[in-house]
């Protein structure tokens, strides 16, 4: 076997492709994907339902093998090597544990099946349970605990063993919303504190950008970008993934000039519209203006001379911290979501009806290719 | 949802309820109760006494028709539990297969096929085997149990392996368990309870049965059943029914102890 290890890469997944099926029927899961994961990190597989995510995630762990390409873990492919000779470990969507036995007998299952002798067995297990503050429950059957404790056991077995790579299926899933928010930091916590590589798939782009130290966002068995969360968020490399990653607008339109300072797009419906931007656009390409409803200001028309874009509020709705305000575009070509923080000093009020100003805040539109 | 029918409030439900718990219960009771009978006749009552079981248990016919009946039931309940709990397993932890679907049906098909069927069958083949071989041991009857057993043992274990999740399989072979261990370790202890349900339920069918073995068994190989049947035919004593009041209890004493494992090793 070729070491092809590169310092700092825990796995490596290398033209990786899964398919399923045979002759006219074959679906692919996992198309040609190529991707390094970092020692340390913590990594997400973010994408919808059937995104192919989840594939992904069980040919790191060995409970499916790939069609074609190789996966490297520490420069060594493991692409064929079954799940329980891989030190890699998951925590499974249903946690999957083990009802027969004990929280310490499930924490210990994984050193047991490694034949390490009792006493590091026992050893381990009670700084695990210390780990996951479980002390008191290890004699506890596991359907005797609740939905986090059992979640904090799973993790607390397939970290025991110190894998290379702990893989988290969806795993907050199934927890309450506050519980949820709470875990997020317990594992983001865990990870910085073991230092082993984490691997998250989830559908939620918000548990996704708030755990992950790099995101790779996934659209029918493709990485459409790989990227810091900010990246990903402030820079979507496509369309799909600026629609995916957290809400935007998108306003289709033809590009009449660009230069170093901005772009002047000719929006159907509304006219050219003026916005500060690096990206560059040839006359008559068709484009979308992408920018997030947090970067569109809003004012009555009234108390402002009139902005790039007018419209009329079609629905207000308050979300607590923020309102969000859904504005038709004169001429109704286009609508446009806009959110405004509720602080006391941004108090105008605005209601269903007023006629408002749009402005985009310098440097906060993006131009994508439509 | 559609409200369900309320049965129980139909003119004449009680009624209907009841009668069929007497039909059911009443011969019972009454062959229960004149296996305590003094007198000689199953019908005539004539005091109380423990006569009959004393004679059953000195009738050197019933204590081996007896042996023979708990030996073939317990190795013919091992060997179509063993042969259930692999079938079962194949059935459900492996990839679909060709012909899975046949096999699905050919292991719970011989639930629907009338016993005097297989019983005449098993006759043919048997007196065949005999006239081959030379060979008229208790092979032929261990064999006959043994495959009637097997559908009986085979659904309970079947119907644990499918509340079982999958995913506990997998996560064993994740924390390092081979294969062999994933299923010494963890699917074997859960599956448990079917297995015993399964050989309790084989175990019994066994016991009880007389139409098979009636047909397959040559002279001198009788069960207890197969005993009793011969000895009505002849003169009915209440020795009879003490030798059924016996093997009723045997049976529910079985079946609690299922109902007792099901109830310590639920899942969840």
């Amino acid at each position: 076997m070729k070491d092809e290890s590169t310092p700092g890469v825990a796995i490596r997944l290398n033209q990786v492709t899964k398919t399923y099926g045979s002759g006219n029927a074959v679906v692919t899961a996992v198309k040609s994907t190529t991707l390094d994961i970092f020692n340390n990190e913590f990594f997400t597989l973010l994408g919808p339902s059937g995104c192919g995510k989840t594939t992904l995630l069980r040919l790191i762990g060995g409970f499916e093998y790939p069609t074609a390409g190789t996966i490297l873990l520490g420069g060594e492919d493991i692409a064929s090597v079954p799940p329980f000779q891989r030190p890699i470990n998951t925590v499974f969507q249903n946690y999957a544990l083990f009802p027969h036995m004990t929280v310490a007998q499930n924490i210990g299952f994984g050193l047991r099946m490694l034949k390490r002798p009792r006493h590091e067995i026992a050893a381990r297990v009670d700084e695990m349970l210390k780990l996951v503050r479980l002390e008191n429950l290890s004699d506890r059957r596991t359907s005797q605990i609740s939905g986090g404790q059992q979640q904090r056991v799973a993790l607390a077995r397939a970290l025991a063993s110190e894998p290379k790579v702990l893989l988290l299926d969806e795993s907050l899933s199934a927890l309450d919303y506050k519980l949820r928010k709470e875990m997020q930091m317990e594992l983001k916590s865990l990870q910085a504190a073991t230092g082993i590589t984490f691997i998250f798939v989830t559908h939620d782009q918000e548990e996704a950008l708030t755990m992950s130290d790099r995101v790779a966002v996934l659209s029918s068995g493709e990485i459409m970008q790989v990227g810091t969360p900010h990246e990903v968020y402030i820079k979507p490399a496509n369309h799909f993934v600026a629609n995916f990653v957290g809400e935007t607008n998108f306003l289709q339109g033809r590009g009449l000039n660009s230069d170093d300072r901005g772009a002047v797009i000719d929006v159907r419906g509304v006219g050219a519209v003026a916005i500060a931007t690096k990206d560059r656009v040839a006359p008559g390409q068709l484009v979308n203006i992408v920018v997030r409803p947090e970067h569109l200001r809003i004012l009555p028309l009234a108390q402002e001379p009139a902005g790039q874009l007018t419209g009329s509020v079609k629905a207000v709705s308050f979300c607590g911290a923020e309102t969000q305000y859904t504005i038709e575009l004169s001429r109704g070509a286009a609508v446009v979501t806009v959110r405004r923080y509720n602080t006391p000093e941004e108090n105008l009020p605005i209601a269903i009806g007023d006629e408002v100003s749009v402005n985009f805040t310098p440097n906060s539109a993006q131009i994508l290719p439509a | 949802m559609a409200k369900a029918f309320p049965v129980t409030h139909q003119r004449g439900f009680g009624t209907v309820a009841i009668t069929t718990f007497i039909f059911l219960y009443a011969p019972l009771a009454v062959a229960l109760v004149f296996a305590f009978n003094a007198g000689t006749s199953p019908a005539k009552w004539g005091g109380f006494s423990l006569r009959w079981f004393q004679s059953a248990a000195n009738n050197q016919q019933v204590i081996s028709a007896s042996i023979l009946s708990l030996k073939l039931a317990a190795i013919s309940a091992i060997l179509s539990t063993t042969l259930a709990t692999l079938a079962a397993l194949a059935m459900s932890r492996t990839p679909r297969f060709r012909g899975w679907t046949l096999a699905y049906s050919a292991i719970s098909f011989p639930l629907m096929v009338p016993e005097i069927v297989t019983a005449v069958a098993l006759l043919v083949v048997t007196a065949t085997f005999r006239g081959w071989t030379g060979y008229s041991g208790l092979g032929y009857l261990v064999l006959a149990h043994t495959a009637f057993c097997v559908p009986f043992a085979y659904l309970p274990i079947r119907a644990r392996l499918q509340t079982m999740d999958i995913s506990l399989e997998r996560a064993a072979g994740d924390l390092y368990a081979s294969p062999w261990n994933a299923f010494r370790f963890v699917t074997m202890p859960l599956l448990f309870p079917g297995i015993l349900a399964g050989f309790i339920l084989a175990f019994v069918t066994s016991l009880d049965d007389v139409v098979i073995t009636e047909f397959v068994k040559t002279a001198g190989q009788d069960t207890l059943p197969t005993y009793m049947l011969g000895q009505v035919r002849r003169t009915i004593t209440p020795e009879v029914n003490a030798i059924a009041a016996v093997f009723l209890l045997i049976s529910v004493a079985l079946v609690m102890c299922i109902y007792v494992v099901n109830q310590r090793t639920k899942i969840n």
